[in-house]
C-alpha cells in the first residue's frame, strides 16, 4: 500500500475529541523485561519469545494473602507510579483521586482456575471479575474518587487517558491513575489459538500513569472501528483527524508493522511524519498497557513536542496526539 | 454549571418477565416474579438453583427480524451477544432508526458487563468453537458482536464495573457524545446466567433459598437474573433535527466512584455511593429536593440495603422520606451487568404511564431500612425527575439522574 493509496482511501470524516492535556506526573512500568522504562531496551533476542511473562510482585503481610497476581501487579504499578511522582502513596486516599483501569487479559487466569476446579472457594470467585485488580489497588491505597474500567486493547487505554483528562478538566479529581494490567501466562496456551489477534510475542505488564492537571495545549483523540478492506482508509482517518497540521516529534504507537501497522506506516508517510518511536509496539503485544509504556518511555526520554501514540484491537484503531 | 442533558429516544430489553419493553413494563407493575428453577444448565449439586432466567428467546430472535436483519450473519452462538442483539432491535427501531443509522462512523457502542461472554469461555477451554469461541468468552466480546451487527464503526466500549456496569456505561456514553465524538450512542448491560456465575454467588453463600425481599427485615440475600437492556442515546437538538418525536427521556447526570474499602462487600458507611449520588446531582444542576423517585440497588442483602438507605437519608435529608425507592430485583433478580441500565429505563417508563412499580415480596418492615419501598402494590405517581443508584464487587458505584420527556 502506497501513501497516495492511503489518501484515496479517507473516506470518514471521523470526529477528534479534544481535552485539556494532563501532565504526567510519575509512571509505574512493570515488564517481563523486569520494572522500569529502560527494561524493554534490553529485550534484546528475549523478544523473539512467545511470551515475556512478569515476575509476581512480592508483598508482606496478611491482606493480599487471597489477590491474584493480577491484582499485585496492579497495586505494584501504582506504588511505583507514586514513587516516580515524588508521592506518598497516602495522597493518594480519599475521594480525590481517580482510577481508570483497562485491561484485554487480566480476568483470564482467575476465570479459567474457576471454570475448571468446581472445588474452588469463596477465595476464589470475587478475584474473577475484571473489577478485582482496581479494587485491590483502591483498598490498598484508600482511594474514594471517581471510577472507571474498560475492557479490550490498547486503544481502550487511550480511551481511558480520554475519560481521565476529561475528570480533570471537570474538577471532579485532582489526580488520575490511568493503569492497565495484563497477564496471560495461565492461558497463553489458548491466546496461541488466536493469534490472528496480535503480532510478536505477548508481554505481561502492568504500567500506570499518574496524570495530574497541565494547562498546556488539548490533547486529541479519534478512533474507528473497520475491518477488511476498510481498514486502511479507517486508520488514515483516524491519523488525519489528529494529526491536523501538527507533525509529532515521538511515535510512542504500539502498533506493530503488520495489519493496521502497515496502513499507519504508509498514513504517516504520507503526511511526512518521521519521528523518533520508542513505543513497545515493535517488540511484542503488550494489549491495554502499550499505549501506557509508549507514553511514558516519552516522556522520560527527554524529546519535546507532540507525542503520537496509537494502538489496535480487534478492528478498532485509536491514535492520540499528547502534548509532551 | 449542568452538564447538557443527553436525550434518551428509544429503549429495548431482555428480561426474565418479557422479552420487550411492553411486557417488561406489564410484568413490572402487575408484580409478575421472573424467578423460577434454571433449565438450562446443571444445578442439582449447587445449594440454590433458581434465578430469573430467560426463557424460549430462541423462538423469537435469530430470524433476521428488525433492523439488523440486513446484517446477513448467522445470530451469535454466544447467549449474551443473543440478548444485546435482540434488546438492540428493539431499541433502534423505537428510537426511528429501523433502517439503520445514516452514518455508521457516528455509531458508539457502549455496553457494561459483569461477566462477558464467559459462558462461551467452557467451549473454547473445551477447544470447541475454534477463535471465534476463544474471542466471543472475553469481555469485550458481546460488545464487538453487537458492534459487527451495526457496521458501527465509531467508538466501541466495554465497560465492567461490575454490578454497576449498566449505569456506567450510559454515563460514558453521554461523554462521548457531549463531546461530540459520536452523533449516536447505543449504550446498556446485559450478562446471562451460567454455571461459572451460579456456582460462584453459592460458594459464596450470597444465595437465598426464600425470596428476593429487599428492604424487608427478613431479607436474606440475592437471586440471581439475566437479561440485557439497551438504549439509543443521542444529544436533544439531534433528535429533533431529524424529526423525532419526544425522547423516552433525558440522562441529567452521571458519576461512577469507587469505596476502596473491600473486595466483595460494600463500605459499611457507604462514602463512595455518597459521592456518587452527589456528583451525578450536581452534573445534572439539581438539589436533592428535585428527586421524584428512586430506583435503588436494593438487592436484598442484610448489609447492602441499610447501607443504601443511610446514604440516601444523608444525601436526600427528610425528602429521602417523601418519595418512593423502590427496588425491582425480587422481579428479576439481580440481572448483574443489565440491571442499572434495565431500573434506568424503569425510571423512565414510570415517568411515561404515571405508575411506579412495587418492590416485591414485602412484610416486615426494617427500622434501618425506613423509607418508602412502594411495598407489593404499584403506585400512581409520575416522576419527573429520578435517580437511580448501582454497586458492585470491588467497591463500584454509580448513580444515573434522569428526567422523564
Amino acid at each position: 500500500m502506497t501513501p497516495a493509496t492511503v489518501e484515496r482511501e479517507v473516506r470518514h470524516a471521523v470526529p477528534v475529541a479534544q481535552a485539556p492535556a494532563p501532565v504526567i506526573r510519575g509512571a509505574g512500568i512493570l515488564t517481563g523485561w523486569g520494572e522500569g522504562l529502560a527494561a524493554p531496551d534490553a529485550a534484546g533476542p528475549e523478544g523473539a519469545r512467545g511470551l515475556v511473562a512478569v515476575p509476581t510482585p512480592a508483598f508482606a503481610g496478611e491482606r493480599f494473602r487471597r489477590a491474584t497476581r493480577e491484582c499485585l501487579l496492579g497495586v505494584a504499578a501504582v506504588r511505583a507510579a507514586a514513587r516516580d511522582a515524588g508521592l506518598d502513596t497516602a495522597a493518594l486516599a480519599g475521594p480525590r483521586t481517580g482510577v481508570l483501569y483497562a485491561s484485554a487479559t487480566a480476568y483470564a487466569s482467575a476465570n479459567r482456575a474457576f471454570l475448571e476446579d468446581e472445588g474452588s472457594t469463596t477465595l476464589h470467585f470475587p478475584y474473577t471479575a475484571p473489577s478485582a485488580v482496581p479494587a485491590e489497588v483502591t483498598i490498598e491505597y484508600g482511594i474514594r474518587g471517581p471510577y472507571v474500567n474498560l475492557m479490550g486493547g490498547g486503544p481502550t487505554a487511550l480511551q481511558g487517558l480520554w475519560v481521565a483528562a476529561r475528570w480533570l478538566a471537570d474538577g471532579v479529581a485532582d489526580r488520575v491513575l490511568v493503569l492497565a494490567v495484563e497477564a496471560v501466562h495461565e492461558v497463553w496456551d489458548l491466546f496461541t489459538r488466536a493469534r490472528r489477534l496480535y503480532a510478536g510475542p505477548l508481554i505481561e505488564s502492568a504500567a500506570c500513569l499518574l496524570v495530574e492537571p497541565g494547562g498546556g495545549e488539548p490533547l486529541a483523540w479519534a478512533s474507528a472501528a473497520a475491518s477488511g478492506r476498510e481498514a486502511s482508509g479507517s486508520v488514515a482517518a483516524v491519523l488525519e483527524a489528529v494529526l491536523r497540521d501538527r507533525r509529532p516529534r515521538t511515535l510512542a504507537g504500539c502498533v506493530p508493522g503488520r495489519g493496521p501497522g502497515r496502513f499507519e506506516a504508509a498514513a504517516l508517510a504520507a503526511r511526512g511524519v518521521a519521528a523518533t518511536r520508542v513505543g513497545v509496539g515493535d517488540l511484542g503485544e503488550a494489549f491495554a498497557s502499550g499505549p501506557l509504556i509508549g507514553l511514558a518511555r516519552a516522556r522520560a526520554s527527554g524529546l519535546e513536542g507532540p507525542c503520537l501514540a496509537t494502538a489496535a484491537w480487534r478492528q478498532d484503531y485509536a491514535a492520540m496526539l499528547w502534548p509532551l | 454549571m449542568a452538564a447538557e442533558p443527553i436525550a434518551i429516544t428509544g429503549a429495548g430489553v431482555v428480561s426474565p418477565i418479557g422479552h420487550d419493553l411492553d411486557a417488561f413494563w406489564a410484568g413490572l407493575i402487575t408484580g409478575v416474579s421472573g424467578i423460577s428453577q434454571i433449565e438450562r444448565f446443571p444445578v442439582a449439586d449447587l445449594r440454590v438453583g433458581r434465578a430469573g432466567e430467560v426463557k424460549k428467546l430462541a423462538a423469537r430472535e435469530g430470524r433476521g427480524l428488525g433492523p439488523l436483519a440486513r446484517d446477513g450473519r448467522r445470530p451469535p452462538a454466544c447467549r449474551a451477544s443473543r440478548f444485546l442483539r435482540r434488546a438492540a432491535e428493539e431499541a433502534l427501531t423505537s428510537a426511528g432508526f429501523a433502517g439503520g443509522f445514516p452514518d455508521p462512523a457516528r455509531v458508539a457502542v457502549v455496553i457494561g458487563t459483569a461477566l462477558g461472554g464467559i459462558d462461551d469461555a467452557g467451549r473454547a477451554l473445551r477447544g470447541h468453537g475454534g477463535v471465534r469461541a476463544l474471542l466471543g468468552s472475553l469481555y469485550d466480546g458481546p460488545t464487538w458482536n453487537l458492534a459487527h451487527a451495526l457496521g458501527a464503526a465509531g467508538p466501541v466500549l466495554t465497560v465492567s464495573t461490575a454490578c454497576a456496569s449498566g449505569a456506567t456505561s450510559l454515563g460514558v456514553a453521554a461523554d462521548l457524545l457531549r463531546a461530540g465524538r459520536a452523533d449516536w450512542a447505543l449504550a446498556g448491560g446485559v450478562d446471562v446466567l451460567c454455571r461459572f456465575v451460579q456456582r460462584g454467588f453459592n460458594v459464596l453463600r450470597s444465595l437465598t433459598r426464600d425470596e428476593v425481599r429487599p428492604f424487608d427485615r427478613r431479607r436474606s440475600g440475592i437471586l440471581l437474573g439475566e437479561g440485557a437492556g439497551v438504549v439509543v442515546m443521542e444529544r436533544p437538538a439531534a433528535a429533533r433535527g431529524r424529526g423525532h418525536g419526544a425522547p423516552l427521556g433525558l440522562l441529567l447526570g452521571h458519576a461512577s466512584t469507587a469505596d476502596g474499602a473491600h473486595i466483595t462487600a460494600p463500605d459499611p458507611e457507604g462514602r463512595g455511593l455518597e459521592l456518587a449520588v452527589r456528583q451525578a446531582l450536581s452534573e445534572a444542576g439539581l438539589g436533592p429536593e428535585a428527586v421524584d423517585l428512586v430506583s435503588a440497588h436494593g438487592t436484598g442483602t442484610p448489609v447492602s440495603d441499610r447501607v443504601e438507605t443511610d446514604v440516601l437519608k444523608r444525601v436526600l435529608g427528610r425528602h429521602a422520606y417523601a418519595i418512593p425507592v423502590n427496588s425491582i430485583k425480587a422481579h428479576l433478580g439481580h440481572t448483574m451487568g443489565a440491571a442499572a441500565t434495565l431500573e434506568a429505563i424503569m425510571c423512565l417508563l414510570a415517568g411515561r404511564h404515571g405508575q411506579v412499580p412495587p418492590t416485591l415480596n414485602y412484610g416486615e418492615a426494617d427500622p434501618g431500612c425506613d423509607l418508602d419501598c412502594v411495598p407489593n402494590q404499584a403506585r400512581r405517581h409520575r416522576p419527573r425527575v429520578s435517580l437511580s443508584t448501582s454497586l458492585g464487587f470491588g467497591g463500584c458505584n454509580a448513580a444515573l439522574v434522569l428526567a422523564a420527556a
